[in-house]
């Protein structure tokens, strides 16, 4: 059995959120932790994806922010600057013209996550941290933008 | 009585604290109440905004080590040498990473830093110049699956003889010291569905000190599972040392981590079930080594299997320190 860190915290419990632009759907949001006893500069995190009823999520439409950035999937591999403080959360924006139905939901993350420290020696770890929680989604909603 | 003293990692207490169970104020007043006053923190889980807290958390930082009686000993710094992958970082990054931590620590009122074990000479000397001017001492971890007597080891030996300088030495992790196999980690992979008789099998290699080949080609007759040769790799990623060989490195060593997995009274007295603790402490004691062993407890992981996360770190640290008491007499 692999060493499953912290995983079982990745998703915070907190209901999905509608995220709208007035009375425009722009998306939903949720919020995840990194799974370790420390943080993390964000370029080490490998592969980030989610799934929402057994269904993935395309991930052109995610976004994820932390202390008041916002990125791109596909741009974290670059952020070796910005750190992960393990005590903070990320947010999760899914991007959708419709939203899920309001009530409960199977919203699964899956992170590889490099452990950057090892590494003189040539080899380093990089570990698959993944977790499925009912979160629910919240009817009606707030404006966000 | 000895001249050694008791302090905790805060490392020991991550799982309550990565809860939101423990604050750091709740940590290092756990540390205060065995009776001891050695704080030894995990820079980058415990300091908000890590590596640049503002100055109203240090200011608390001091504060709380006031209020409670307690001294910063140890800083434990990283080295992420792969933040971009593939592409290792320079010298000089490395070198940037290091020094960034030693001006942290110095701010923090440390007094000395542990030092990854997989970082090279060649950095640290970059770095002396800094620890000289800021009064603080790097400590090169020895921890599993570096040992002690090994060509790895010397060479960071000869340099301290070679130079003569007071800022570097070594930071023995008692997790070299694993003569039984970790017990909570054997039942977890029972947990996971292990055969009882393969995970026997391979603890008492393990302690009999059975070459790890050996071991694995008599495993693989006994119709192994997947857990069972996962166990069977694992079982030999620890290491044992002869407690003895710590004599030769007393004047070496700036300080101490007291790895700890499962704390057992089954014979009656408090003790580590998988380090001889007595055994070594005894030859620091003889040595008249001075300096701080702080535990560090890192048997939380091995519950993580379960549906609730079944441990207290604060009574597995205090039955540790029960056992240091006994040992060193403070």
């Amino acid at each position: 059995m692999q060493f499953q860190a912290y995983n079982r915290i990745l998703l915070c419990p907190d209901p999905m959120q509608p995220y709208l632009a007035g009375d425009t759907v722009m998306g939903y949001r949720f919020m995840i932790r990194y799974p370790s006893y420390r943080g993390t500069f964000l370029s080490c995190i490998e592969e980030l994806s989610f799934h929402l009823d057994g269904e993935e999520l395309d991930s052109e439409n995610i976004r994820f922010a932390l202390q008041g950035k916002e990125y791109l999937l596909s741009q974290l591999a670059d952020a070796y600057k910005d750190y992960w403080y393990v005590m903070d959360k990320a947010v999760i924006t899914v991007l959708c013209d419709t939203l899920p139905r309001p009530g409960p939901h199977a919203l699964t993350v899956f992170m590889k996550h490099r452990i950057p420290y090892a590494g003189y020696g040539g080899s380093y770890l990089a570990l698959p941290s993944s977790q499925t929680k009912t979160l629910t989604m919240q009817e009606g909603g707030t404006t966000n933008v | 009585m000895s001249n050694i003293k008791r302090g905790v990692s805060l490392y020991s207490y991550q799982q309550e604290y990565y809860l939101r169970q423990m604050s750091l104020e709740d940590c290092i007043k756990a540390v205060s109440d065995l009776q001891c006053d050695g704080v030894e923190i995990i820079s980058e889980a415990m300091i908000e905004n890590f590596p640049n807290p503002s100055e109203e958390w240090i200011s608390n930082w001091f504060a709380l080590l006031k209020k409670y009686n307690c001294k910063p000993i140890c800083y434990d710094a990283f080295m992420d040498g792969r933040i971009r992958g593939e592409e290792m970082i320079t010298d000089d990054e490395a070198v940037e990473q290091m020094n960034r931590d030693i001006r942290l620590a110095s701010r923090l009122g440390f007094q000395c830093i542990r030092v990854l074990c997989s970082v090279p000479l060649r950095i640290i000397e970059r770095c002396l110049p800094l620890a000289e001017e800021v009064d603080i001492k790097l400590g090169i971890e020895v921890h599993s699956p570096f040992r002690l007597g090994t060509p790895w080891l010397e060479e960071y030996i000869d340099f301290i003889k070679r130079t003569g300088t007071k800022h570097f030495g070594i930071i023995p992790d008692f997790g070299i010291f694993v003569k039984r196999s970790v017990r909570i980690l054997v039942r977890k992979h029972l947990r996971a569905g292990a055969t009882p008789e393969i995970m026997d099998y391979v603890c008492k290699c393990y302690e009999d000190g059975v070459p790890r080949d050996e071991m694995m080609a008599k495993v693989m007759t006994m119709n192994p599972n997947d857990e069972d040769k996962y166990w069977a790799d694992e079982a030999y990623h620890y290491t044992y040392c002869d407690p003895q060989l710590i004599k030769q490195y007393i004047p070496y060593i700036i300080h101490i981590h007291g790895k700890m997995y499962e704390m057992t009274d089954e014979t009656g007295v408090w003790d580590e079930y998988s380090i001889p603790n007595e055994e070594i402490i005894r030859v620091l004691m003889d040595g008249g080594w001075q300096g701080y062993i702080c535990t560090e407890y890192e048997g939380q992981r091995h519950y993580h299997d379960l549906p609730d996360f079944d441990v207290d770190s604060v009574e597995q640290v205090r039955h540790h320190h029960d056992m240091l008491r006994r040992i060193i007499g403070a």
